[in-house]
């Protein structure tokens, strides 16, 4: 397997490949999917690191009947029983990456339902993120600037000649492509004038001539009679994009503090692999900045990567309803961020308003795990639930819990480990 | 201890067939405390024809219990096999003879938790004595104690000479007299048992005035003291049945006669069964008087209804007398609803131009209601497709309230869209059009573009027409206009009760649920955290069940008398032995 070297300051030396254990296995199957038992991350110890990741990016398949029953879901119109949906699928494990990459991008493009009011239109979103989010990403940012959500969350239909709307133009610089410094006011001012006639009538994007800004344009230092099409182009063509979806993946799956030289590195290997994001992140996995200490346990775990993860780890099978409704109260409500930017993540994820639904969540999730009939010992409960390792204090409180021996004394030790400080990083 | 093990080998013994002695039945051992009972003098009949009679045949084709079977790995044949040999008798005579006599079952509830109480009579006692020792016998063999443990620890009961007992432990009293075999958990709830006939249930007024409406072709019969259960518990487990009779969403929705439940002493329920069909009769007694005679249809005969086969899900009609129910409100209700009263009937007049809805509609209104459920043809089809239904009220001057209430309509569909422009939804367009000479309102969603996803809310179409004098207003055109041409065509079946009746067509039933399993399955997996496959599963066995039902019925007896009953029929498509 080839070894990626990753700038920053190891550049100097050639960075030595971490060792493929069980903890390494844990991890990888923890970022670039959403947890997995302790037979799957066996499978992976034994499969190896390039076929582990290999199989985890191939595989997109989840049961049949999800699917088979979600245009009864759609047609009831609400946005609840869609985001328990997800989250069924999610649990399921049968597209990992794919779903990792979708909610990544849901983030990243975010975008609620709170004002697109259309559960369809949101569902489309997301699916568009699903089948194509892990392809060439300018023709991912084509599809999403015609996407009928997005168009009615950035209001679209109101950005017409002579009246134009800068909420679009304003987003796709700042959050979607190239990020804050690449540009100025003028440049969003000029290219809302280039997105003017784009619009949706009853959920289908519509390019309505009449309403489009035909005029001259001067923007990103470039003079023309640009359409939504062509300011696209020219957005796309900046160097910025590159290194703004290279800082965005790597704030996903490595560090949520980039290094400059990290964002270069993987920026001009985004372009390398033009601009295909399953193959610069299967390039990303298998570097050795991915399971380096600095990546480990890096960040403070989403609600969703949280329950997912722990259900997954301990095989249980939790209502995805009750999943969705708890994942709402801890902050992050499928198809509703709080804002165009998203969900900041971080310590936002974690504070007096979050903590106690995040606890109790897992407080709960532990019981219903011991419900369904798993046993633990300590050492079986630390490696599932704390691949990277337990604090002497805490193994010590966990062996204290199980020395009851009843089914209360087993749940009780396995709320103590998942709502333990360690628990909450990813 | 044993009674785990030992109550199940006990109901296996079993006794050759020999004159049945004059013993009390099982029925007059449960004592006069009892507050709930069940009666199944015909539970021998049950096992008689053994597995191959239909119902048992019925029950093993039935998907989980297929499965079930599948996984246990041992055929229901090769149990009872087992069981016979155990016992020494052949299994299902056994039980048979053992059950001949009938069984009973007793629950008293008291501060010390519930007292239960098994008694059943068999053909033949010296057989059943044979067969307790020789049980207890292979019990005490089982656990590895000392032969004679369980069978020395037998005493007698002064009061009764020739009764046997056993205190086993502290969950599990046994006593034999005859042919009855009693068992219940303590040494004093057996010795109960032992003194109460003459004195006990059955010989009390409750249970008395029960019983001279219960019928003896009924296979069970399950009888619930009410007032004595509040006595022993409290207020609190009967507190939502007795609010019922104050609640106007009770009145309003399921009826005053099943309001007036709330006021039952005595509940009873006796099922008549067989392999095709079964039948749950549910008595009330003590519901009180009739309180206000218009709120019970008496003698006031029920609409004819226009039928259709092969699509139709659920008809029935039903008796809300609103004109009664708004004028005696504040005898009926509490003081807190009687704004919402207020509310409802401005809100109405709103739909009417302002008219006194207790003046200009209520008292010109028929009490009875025609109610129609059926699968109807939708353009666009949505894509969680549901039954349209329709409701079918009776004017006695169409010429002046039809126009109204056509009119109520329109004005009803006019504020809706101003919800929807004020949400962004989208709105329904007004529409007039002609069905065999009938005008019919509708008003409808724009349809989809070709392709896209249809919402639920296609299955909205409402509409409204007025045929002679019946008004007709329904969530779909479709049906609207079947049941308009129908009633003009006076294509119509006359209804032959004169109380609240609703049925269901099974396979009507079944294509519903068949036509939404996918929605189904995923609701199953949503909410309840089952796999696809487990969920899959369990909503094929709801399918299987929906198959077997030929139809299903709910009729109200008995409103006029002080007394109300409801009768639930359940009939089974034929079974075919495969």
């Amino acid at each position: 397997m080839e070894e990626e070297v990753v700038g920053g300051d190891d550049t100097a030396a050639q960075q030595t490949m971490p060792e493929w254990v069980a903890a390494a296995a844990a991890h990888s199957l923890r970022r670039i999917g959403f947890g997995a038992s302790q037979q799957e991350i066996e499978g992976a110890l034994q499969a190896g690191r390039e076929a582990t990741v290999d199989e985890l990016l191939a595989r997109n398949a989840c049961d049949p009947l999800l699917d088979k029953g979600l245009p009864s879901l759609l047609a009831g119109g609400e946005i609840q029983p869609l985001a328990s949906w997800w989250i069924a699928r999610i649990l399921d494990g049968g597209a990992p990456f794919a779903e990792r990459i979708a909610l990544m991008w849901h983030n990243h493009f975010a975008t609620s339902f709170a004002k697109v009011d259309d559960a369809r239109l949101m569902h489309d979103q997301v699916q568009l993120f699903r089948d194509h989010g892990r392809g060439d990403f300018r023709e991912l940012l084509r599809r999403v600037a015609k996407d009928p959500a997005m168009l009615l969350w950035l209001d679209g239909n109101e950005n017409r000649l002579g009246n134009p709307n800068e909420n679009f133009a304003r987003e796709v610089f700042e959050l979607f492509a190239l990020g804050l410094g690449a540009y100025d006011e003028k440049d969003v001012q000029e290219a809302a004038r280039a997105f003017t006639g784009w619009g949706v009538d009853r959920r289908r994007f519509v390019n309505r001539e009449r309403y489009h800004d035909a005029g001259e344009k001067q923007v990103l230092g470039s003079r023309g009679k640009f359409d939504g099409d062509g300011m696209l182009d020219l957005i796309l063509a900046r160097p910025e994009c590159p290194r703004w979806i290279a800082r965005r993946l790597i704030v996903e799956f490595i560090h949520p503090r980039p290094r400059e030289t990290e964002i270069e590195t993987w920026a001009a290997v985004l372009v390398e692999e033009d601009w295909n994001i399953e193959r610069t992140c299967r390039r990303l996995f298998l570097s050795s900045v991915f399971l380096s200490p600095r990546a480990r346990l890096s960040r403070i775990s989403g609600p969703v990567e949280l329950v997912a993860g722990a259900a997954r780890s301990m095989g249980a099978r939790p209502a995805p309803k009750a999943l969705a409704r708890a994942t709402a109260d801890m902050g992050q409500n499928l198809y509703q961020p709080p804002s165009v930017q998203g969900w900041t993540g971080g310590r936002d994820w974690i504070h007096a308003g979050t903590w106690l639904a995040r606890h109790n969540t897992l407080v709960q999730l532990a019981h219903n795990a011991v419900e369904q009939g798993l046993g633990w010992s300590a050492d079986t409960l630390l490696a599932v639930l704390l691949p990277d390792g337990a604090p002497a204090p805490l193994r010590d409180a966990v062996e204290l819990a199980l020395r009851k021996r009843s089914r209360v004394a087993i749940a009780d030790a396995t709320a103590l480990v998942l709502t333990s400080p360690e628990a909450q990083l990813a | 201890m044993f009674h785990a093990t030992l109550l199940p080998l006990l109901l296996a013994s079993s006794a050759y067939a020999l004159p049945l002695t004059q013993a009390p039945a099982p029925l007059e051992h449960l004592p006069s405390d009892c507050q709930v009972v069940v009666d199944a003098p015909g539970i021998g009949a049950l096992f008689e024809g053994g597995l191959d009679q239909p119902w048992v045949q019925r029950l093993r084709a039935f998907p989980k219990v297929a499965a079930a079977l599948e996984e246990a790995k041992m055929s229901p044949e090769a149990a009872v096999g087992i069981a016979s040999a155990f016992l020494g008798r052949p299994l299902l005579p056994a039980l048979a003879e053992l059950c001949d006599g009938g069984l009973a079952l007793g629950l008293r509830i008291d501060d010390g938790g519930p007292h239960p109480y098994l008694a059943l009579r068999s053909a033949d006692a010296d057989e059943l004595e044979w067969l307790v020792e020789h049980l207890l016998t292979q019990i005490e063999r089982a656990q590895d104690l000392p032969g004679g443990t369980l069978l020395d620890g037998e005493r007698s009961h002064p009061g009764h000479p020739g009764a046997r007992v056993w205190d086993l432990g502290d969950e599990l009293s046994l006593a034999l007299r005859g042919p009855v075999l009693l068992a219940t958990k303590t040494a004093s709830d057996v010795d109960a048992m032992l003194d109460a006939p003459g004195s006990g249930v059955v010989n009390q007024e409750p249970w008395k005035r029960a019983a001279r409406g219960f019928d003896a072709d009924s296979a069970a019969r399950l009888w619930v003291n009410v007032e004595g259960l509040e006595a022993a518990l409290g207020p609190d487990p009967t507190a939502d049945l007795r609010r019922m009779g104050i609640d106007p969403g009770v009145h309003f929705v399921l009826g005053s006669d099943i309001a007036r439940l709330s006021g039952m002493q005595l509940a009873c329920f006796e099922l008549f069964a067989d392999s095709d069909a079964a039948r749950l009769q549910v008595r009330s007694l003590g519901g009180g008087p009739v309180q206000i005679p218009a709120l019970h249809p008496g003698d006031l005969p029920a609409p004819s209804l226009p039928t259709a086969r092969g699509t139709e899900l659920l008809r029935g009609h039903l008796y809300r007398n609103l004109d009664a129910l708004f004028e005696h409100r504040q005898q009926l209700f509490g003081v807190e609803v009687q704004p919402k009263f207020a509310e409802a009937a401005a809100n109405l007049s709103l739909f009417l131009g302002g008219s006194d809805v207790e003046e200009d509609l209520f008292p010109h209104l028929s009490p009875w209601f025609g109610l129609i459920a059926r699968e109807v043809e939708m353009q666009p089809k949505p894509d969680l497709p549901l039954p349209a239904v329709c409701l079918l009220a009776y004017v006695d001057e169409p010429d002046i309230l039809g126009p109204r209430l056509i009119a109520g309509f329109q004005t009803a569909i006019g504020l809706v869209n101003v919800d929807a422009a004020q949400e962004r939804k989208p709105s329904m367009l007004l529409t007039l059009e002609e069905h065999k000479g009938i005008p019919i309102t509708a008003a409808r969603y724009l349809a989809p573009p070709e392709g896209e996803g249809v919402d639920a809310r296609f299955n909205l179409v409402p509409a409204c027409a007025l045929v002679g004098d019946t008004f007709v207003v329904g969530t779909h055109v479709a049906l609207v206009r079947q049941v308009a041409a129908q009633l003009k065509a006076k294509d119509v079946t006359r209804a032959r009760r004169t109380t609240d009746r609703l049925q269901l067509d099974g396979p009507m039933l079944h294509r519903t649920l068949a036509a939404n399993v996918d929605g189904l399955v995923l609701n199953a997996v949503l909410d309840e955290g089952k796999s696809p496959a487990a969920a899959r599963s369990d909503v094929d066995a709801l399918l299987a069940l929906a198959q077997l039902i030929e139809r299903a019925e709910a009729t109200l007896t008995d409103s006029a008398s002080g007394r109300v009953g409801l009768d639930l029929t359940l009939e089974l498509l034929p079974w075919k032995k495969k």
